[in-house]
């Protein structure tokens, strides 16, 4: 479970205080399925960062199993993303040195893996998002929608409890983003916890629940109803 | 650093994906391990030369001459006409009144030309005329010239063979003018540079031997008048191959000083000075060129018109003086030593060498006062080699500085363009740091993974860079005329010049690892 209390944050720009989020409190059970929703500059992605550890809050407290972790060192805090939370962003984020299985298993050695063990878990993840025969292409021989479906393998290398998705459509045609989503909720029917930001309405709506930010506070928190099965 | 393949293979891939960037960085990193690594083992080695030089026991020495002498120290001393004063043998005892010195010896510099006798071109002709084969091998042969000793070392012609007479009276037969009969050392004789040491001669014909007899014989170097190259060889013996030997004429102690032990023989005495016998002492080197049979002992070289019997030839040294032959310098003035008189003829220079080279300049002080009061005031010249090599090590510690001065301009220049090239490539990968921070990457995990790059780069450099450095070394070599390869100081100077980088790359690589994730995966 996953508990913000009274969070903002503030980046100063010289004499200029831009205020990102102001007083954010929030709570989110496991197996939730939430979308994060608002206009440009109202703090969905800092408050994706925030509970991802990507970024520190400038006031207020982060509780993750009840247990604070907003002061924890880094190397706790980087344990902590390895192990319980998986990102997925608009631009996939893959390394393009690498190839697909290696971008896959490059969090599992951050996990301490054995390097048989991660090549093992790295092809079924590939396999289970339909790219058992891509494994060795580079990230740039590869389509958008197959990008991002290495992306999704490679956040659930190490079975996280939390997948963190930023805009995981924006890039991909809609037919390549049904796709993603259909990967993702599929994800979250098993039992895995899906904060999803994106300022599309269509997608904010297949969530089970919905925030709604502006200009940095909660405008909205309300659960929606289950989507209408896809055909 | 903890590294997963994945780590190493993002970091090595990243120096490929830019293979001009990353070729630029190698070349960068080369050039300052050349430079360094080349420079201090330059450095290293000048300093290793001024110290070899200053324990020589060269500069051990106190030099007492005559005025006249010390214009030119390394002439023959006798040479020189002792204006006033004469300074002999006897004037070692100065020793006794100067606690520091530890030896006092003669050792003048001196020549011994092989084969060299009076007798000039026409009687040798003559000799090759009249010797066995010449007939048949006619114009050929003429240019082969040959000189029979016969045994117990009395010089002639072939046709004087077998009948004793020297060869100034072979000579005197001929009807020709003799040549000055000077004693080794006698005349202008000075030491050949080293490049004039080596005969180009090749040995001719051997004439037919007789029984015990050694065989003189020259090669026409087409000079006219000349006499040609020389080369002295026994029937059963093995050829010389120099022409002219240099050496000192030095009193037994000048062997102590110098620490120079006999290998096979023995060393002179007192009494063989006093004899003044014809004797040498070969060093190991000379040694072993002349007689590469290694039997040198008791045979003969004929220099001059004396034959002079090698008793002793010595352990290598490593110094200078295994490539000298040595005789007893002459001690005539015990001749004369009941009647005092001093001839000028026997003006020597006198050397005393102290064990602590600190207690030189109070050692020359005692000499000086000893000699000034011995012979009145400037009439004797005492000068210290030392302080010439002490200048020349001044010299070389400057050269040294300097040295380390633009081999550490070219670390920090090519330091500063690393650390530039390595920032540049932190600013532009960036997102790759949120990356790996959002895959559970830590602050040191990060950092890791980007110095691995600093090292893969790193090596490449440094392999290059050993290259270069060797190069460079071979370079200086040839330009300056001593060998500045030393291993250790070489990969002591790729370390050093890697650490720099590799500190500075340190910095690149921590402020990258340092960005804020969500910064870096904006």
């Amino acid at each position: 479970m996953i508990r913000l209390v009274n969070i903002a944050k503030r980046y100063d720009l010289g004499e200029v205080q831009v205020t990102a989020l102001d007083g954010v409190g929030l709570t989110i059970e496991r197996g939730e399925y939430v979308s994060v929703m608002g206009p440009s500059g109202s703090g969905k992605s800092t408050l994706l960062h925030i509970v991802g550890l990507l970024d520190a809050a400038s006031e207020g407290s982060y509780f993750l199993e009840e247990v604070e972790i907003t002061r924890l060192p880094d190397r706790e805090q980087a344990r902590i993303r390895n192990r319980h939370f998986g990102f997925i962003f608009q631009s996939f984020n893959l390394f393009h040195e690498l190839s697909a299985l290696e971008n896959v298993m490059l969090p599992l050695g951050y996990a301490g893996v054995r390097r048989s063990e991660r090549r093992r878990r790295a092809d079924r993840l590939l396999e289970q998002v339909g790219l058992a025969e891509r494994r060795f292409h580079l990230p740039a021989m590869l389509s958008g929608g197959e990008q991002q479906r290495v992306a999704v393998a490679r956040s659930l290398a190490v079975e996280p409890d939390l997948i963190l998705a930023d805009e995981p459509t924006g890039n991909l045609p809609s037919d390549r983003g049904t796709e993603i989503m259909e990967l993702l909720e599929g994800l979250n029917r098993s039992g895995v916890t899906l904060v999803m930001v994106t300022h599309d309405a269509a997608l904010g709506r297949r969530a089970r629940r919905r925030v709604r930010l502006l200009d940095g506070r909660i405008v909205e928190d309300r659960p929606l109803p289950a989507a209408p099965a896809t055909p | 650093m903890n590294l997963r393949r994945e780590d190493l293979l993002l970091s090595l891939r990243a120096v490929l994906g830019r293979p001009a960037e990353s070729l630029l960085l190698v070349l960068v990193m080369a050039l300052a391990v050349g430079a360094t690594a080349a420079g201090l083992a330059l450095a290293g080695r000048i300093a290793e030369q001024s110290r070899e030089r200053l324990a020589s026991p060269r500069y051990r020495e106190i030099v007492v001459a005559t005025r006249r002498q010390a214009a030119d120290m390394e002439v023959p001393a006798r040479l020189r006409s002792a204006t006033d004063v004469a300074l002999t043998v006897d004037d070692l005892e100065a020793r006794q009144v100067v606690p520091a010195v530890r030896y006092a010896y003669l050792a003048n510099p001196t020549g011994f030309p092989l084969g060299e006798l009076p007798v000039p071109k026409q009687v040798a002709e003559m000799a090759v005329a009249d010797s066995p084969g010449a007939a048949e091998a006619g114009e050929a042969a003429a240019a082969v010239q040959v000189i029979v000793i016969p045994a117990g070392g009395q010089v002639g012609t072939p046709a004087a063979a077998g009948a004793p007479g020297s060869a100034v009276e072979a000579a005197a037969d001929a009807g020709q003018t003799a040549a000055p009969t000077a004693a080794p050392g006698d005349g202008d004789t000075k030491p050949l540079a080293d490049g004039q040491r080596e005969s180009g001669a090749t040995p001719g014909p051997a004439a037919t031997p007789g029984d015990g007899n050694a065989q003189l014989r020259f090669e026409k170097t087409g000079a006219p008048g000349a006499l040609g190259q020389a080369l002295l060889t026994t029937p059963e013996g093995p050829r010389p191959q120099r022409e002219l030997l240099t050496g000192f004429q030095v009193s037994p102690e000048f062997f102590a000083a110098w620490n120079l032990a006999p290998a096979a023989g023995s060393l002179f005495t007192a009494a063989d000075m006093a004899r003044g016998e014809p004797i040498l002492v070969l060093g190991a080197e000379l040694g072993a060129t002349l007689f590469a049979d290694g039997e040198a002992l008791d045979r003969q070289v004929l220099s001059l018109n004396r034959l002079y019997t090698i008793t002793g030839v010595l352990a290598p040294s490593g110094t200078e003086m295994d490539r000298h032959a040595f005789t007893p310098a002459p001690a005539a003035a015990q001749r004369f030593q009941e009647s005092g008189i001093r001839l000028p003829a026997h003006n020597t220079s006198l050397r005393f060498a102290v064990a602590d080279p600190g207690r030189l300049d109070e050692a020359r002080a005692q000499l000086a006062s000893h000699f000034a009061a011995a012979y009145g005031a400037g009439a004797v010249v005492i000068d210290t080699p030392r302080a010439e090599a002490a200048a020349a090590a001044d010299r070389d510690r400057r050269l040294i500085t300097v040295t380390l001065f633009l081999e550490l301009a070219a670390l920090a220049i090519a330091a500063v363009n690393m650390t530039n090239i390595f920032f540049s490539r932190a600013r532009r990968r960036r997102r790759e740091v949120g990356i790996l921070k959002a895959l559970g990457g830590s602050v040191g995990k990060v950092f890791a993974t980007f110095f691995a790059e600093a090292l893969v780069v790193g090596a490449a450099g440094a392999g290059m860079g050993l290259g270069l450095a060797l190069l460079l070394s071979r370079l200086t070599e040839q330009a300056i005329g001593f060998g500045v390869s030393h291993a250790g100081l070489t990969l002591l100077g790729v370390a050093a010049a890697w650490l720099v980088v590799a500190a500075c790359t340190v910095l690149s690589a921590a402020t990258a690892a340092r960005l804020p994730a969500a910064d870096a995966i904006r």
